[in-house]
């Protein structure tokens, strides 16, 4: 039996590689990232150079990807520290 | 969005407003609608926060304050029943409130994660008890060393009342000990955190504010001009990309490299914009400026001037002399010696090194209305040379034997990130943990002021013709206005801290207000811009910024000269000129 081939399928098969072509890099950057959360990020941490400060992190639940200070914890207890230590606003309190 | 506004000659998006201004741009540009949206939901926050008191909240206070001033009076060092009343003064939070409990989940992001993704959406009742259960036996050890640490603790402090405090080795003693039950008692509230995890279900909450978040700016879109259908369609991929953002910064791994969710929002925008490209019905949504804007003025609320005096003299000194002199001699440095080409990318890196990097990258990038790839490189930079510096310092800090405070003092005026100074002070230690933040905090401040300053001058000197002169009014047409809301957020939220003083500030607005929901919808408003600026933007455009290394080598050369700057002027503060405040840290 002979198949029907219409004029524009070498287009469309075309197409379908360009398509499969762009999805290329997501797949790749999709197993880096896999293989960077389960095995290479936490060898890197495993490291002489890296290891006591991840620990500490982890130890201490500090938030790290923070990008102002009322989103870390630490900053309120220091700021009461400094103000109740050094009291020099007089009536602060 | 169809902002003509949002061109600059070269045909490049950037952060921007036209020179004019007319009564219908109240509702016709987004640089309002930013305003309007950051202040009715900053307006919602005070009247349920304000309302949801913790109950006799006042009368705790005074009885703390009392309890605190009694001690300080009968003794002279910081007792066990002082240290008490201070954390029941500290456990007082609107944000604990029931309605104060719900905004707070409704508004988070992701919980932490290890190996499964949907951990960090849903756990169930019995994975929560299994996580309880495996870290009750820590929880139980922690409590039993926290009671021994406090009899000991008040064992020597008796012995030291029973000499009158009179007698400095009991005193020491005493001291000693205290400070060795405080250790154990915030052991012990870590290992509580643990040991008490709740079940939750997240993706019902996040369904419930995407739908909030998409009304909230479509409200503005419609008033534009634009399609609320659209924008909503393209919105739910720019959610749902916020979303996986977040996530991934949430696993535990990711998280311990600093690799923050603004970095997962623009790699995973440019990686669709440049491979499948960014679809056609998505684009709508894509309103960098207009999500940027709006958590600026979010982000004004939490810039609270009035906390500044009262955190440390040599503090300010370091954070509010040094940081404008590099931020100016950077920026000279770059246009004089280096001669970057363009101003604004010279300016975001300028303010992100020397200030407190993407939170200041942002606001000054929006302020002289940068371009999306400049805001990019600038966040970039900051990340890569935050992961290094948090490693390196404290190793080099206590490596040359450079006592705790100064290092402290040096890492706050210098790691851009907050999040990392937190982890880099605590690390070298408490001193270094509080003088750092303290530092960072006071940085975190300027942004307000450093945001102002850049706008005027880029609407009074660097958008003007060689020796054009521009008038008020010229400089008013050019002004962005939504720093005006940015600033009015930060002057009338610092008088509201300042009217209620430091606890009740503390009670109703940092720990109501801004952490029970402003800083959420902050985050998820900058991480929206975050997406879409990676949406936006080609390889191509942000190669072209790279071109000859000279935003590389603008950051190295400024953050070396912040480097000498901030560790001279943190010596001479600390130890020079005022070693007594030094020696009550």
């Amino acid at each position: 039996m002979t198949k029907a081939v219409s004029g524009n399928e070498p287009d469309k098969q075309r197409l379908h590689i360009v398509t499969f072509k762009k999805w290329v890099p997501i797949a790749f950057a999709t197993c880096l990232l896999v293989l960077f959360i389960y095995v290479i990020g936490p060898m890197g941490l495993e490291t002489e150079a890296l290891k006591p400060m991840a620990e500490f992190i982890e130890e201490n639940d500090i938030n790290v990807n923070a990008y102002y200070y009322t989103e870390v914890d630490e900053f309120f207890e220091a700021e009461r520290h400094m103000r109740e230590y050094l009291k020099l606003v007089p009536g602060s309190r | 969005m169809n902002n003509s506004n949002n061109s600059d000659p070269s045909g490049n998006e950037v952060v921007v407003d036209v020179a004019k201004s007319q009564l219908s741009d109240l509702w016709k540009k987004e640089d309002y609608w930013a305003i309007w949206l950051g202040f009715l939901l900053l307006v919602f926050g005070i009247v349920v926060f304000f309302n949801n008191e913790p109950d006799d909240m006042q009368g705790k206070i005074k009885e703390a304050n009392a309890a605190m001033s009694a001690e300080e009076a009968r003794a002279p060092f910081k007792t066990v029943a002082w240290h008490k009343a201070a954390a029941n003064k500290h456990k007082l939070k609107a944000s604990s409130s029931k309605l104060g409990r719900f905004l707070s989940k409704f508004t988070s992001k992701p919980h932490k994660w290890r190996t499964n993704p949907l951990d960090s959406l849903i756990l169930s009742k019995s994975a929560a008890a299994s996580r309880n259960s495996k870290t009750k036996a820590d929880y139980e050890k922690a409590k039993a060393e926290t009671a021994a640490a406090l009899t000991a603790a008040e064992k020597k402090e008796a012995d030291a009342a029973n000499a009158g405090f009179s007698d400095e080795h009991l005193n020491a003693e005493a001291q000693t000990s205290i400070t060795t039950w405080l250790i154990a008692k915030n052991g012990l509230s870590k290992a509580k955190k643990k040991a008490s995890v709740k079940p939750y279900n997240q993706i019902v909450y996040l369904v419930g504010l995407f739908f909030v978040i998409a009304l909230l700016f479509g409200a503005g879109i419609v008033a534009m001009g634009d399609s609320f259908s659209a924008f909503f369609k393209g919105f739910c991929l720019i959610f749902l990309l916020s979303v996986i953002s977040y996530l991934l910064a949430s696993q535990a791994t990711v998280k311990a490299y600093g690799i923050g969710y603004a970095a997962w929002a623009i790699a995973i925008g440019l990686l669709i914009s440049n491979t499948i490209g960014t679809p056609n019905w998505a684009i709508p949504a894509v309103q960098t400026e207009y999500y940027i804007k709006t958590g600026l003025v979010l982000l004004g609320a939490e810039i609270l001037f009035s906390k500044i005096l009262s955190i440390g003299v040599p503090g300010i000194f370091v954070a509010w002399v040094v940081t404008p002199i590099v931020l100016v001699s950077t920026y000279l440095f770059g246009q004089k010696i280096i001669k970057i080409p363009s101003k604004t990318l010279n300016i975001t890196i300028s303010a992100d090194m020397s200030v407190c990097g993407v939170s200041a990258a942002i606001a000054t990038a929006a302020a002289c209305r940068a371009k999306k790839e400049e805001l990019t490189l600038s966040v970039g930079l900051s990340l890569v040379f935050t992961s290094i510096m948090m490693i390196v310092m404290p190793a080099v800090i206590k490596a040359v034997g450079i006592p705790e405070i100064l290092g402290g003092a040096w890492m706050g005026g210098t790691i851009d990130a907050t999040g990392a100074v937190a982890a880099a002070g605590a690390f070298l230690g408490e001193k270094a943990l509080y003088t750092a933040a303290t530092i960072k905090m006071i940085q975190n401040i300027l942004i307000g002021v450093i945001a102002f300053c850049v706008a005027v001058y880029w609407c009074a000197k660097v958008e003007n013709i060689p020796g054009q002169k521009v008038g008020a009014m010229e400089i008013w047409h050019r002004f962005p206005k939504f720093v005006i809301g940015f600033i009015l957020a930060s002057v009338i939220f610092s008088a509201i801290y300042a009217s209620l003083g430091p606890d009740v500030g503390y009670t109703l607005i940092d720990q109501g207000v801004i952490k029970g929901m402003s800083k959420n919808l902050r985050g998820w408003f900058f991480c929206l811009a975050f997406v879409s600026i990676g949406l936006a933007t080609n390889f191509r455009e942000l190669r072209e910024q790279l071109k000859g290394g000279k935003p590389l080598i603008l950051y190295v050369c400024g953050q070396t000269f912040n480097l000498i700057l901030t560790l001279m002027m943190a010596y001479i503060m600390f130890y020079l000129v005022f070693p007594e405040i030094t020696g009550k840290i």
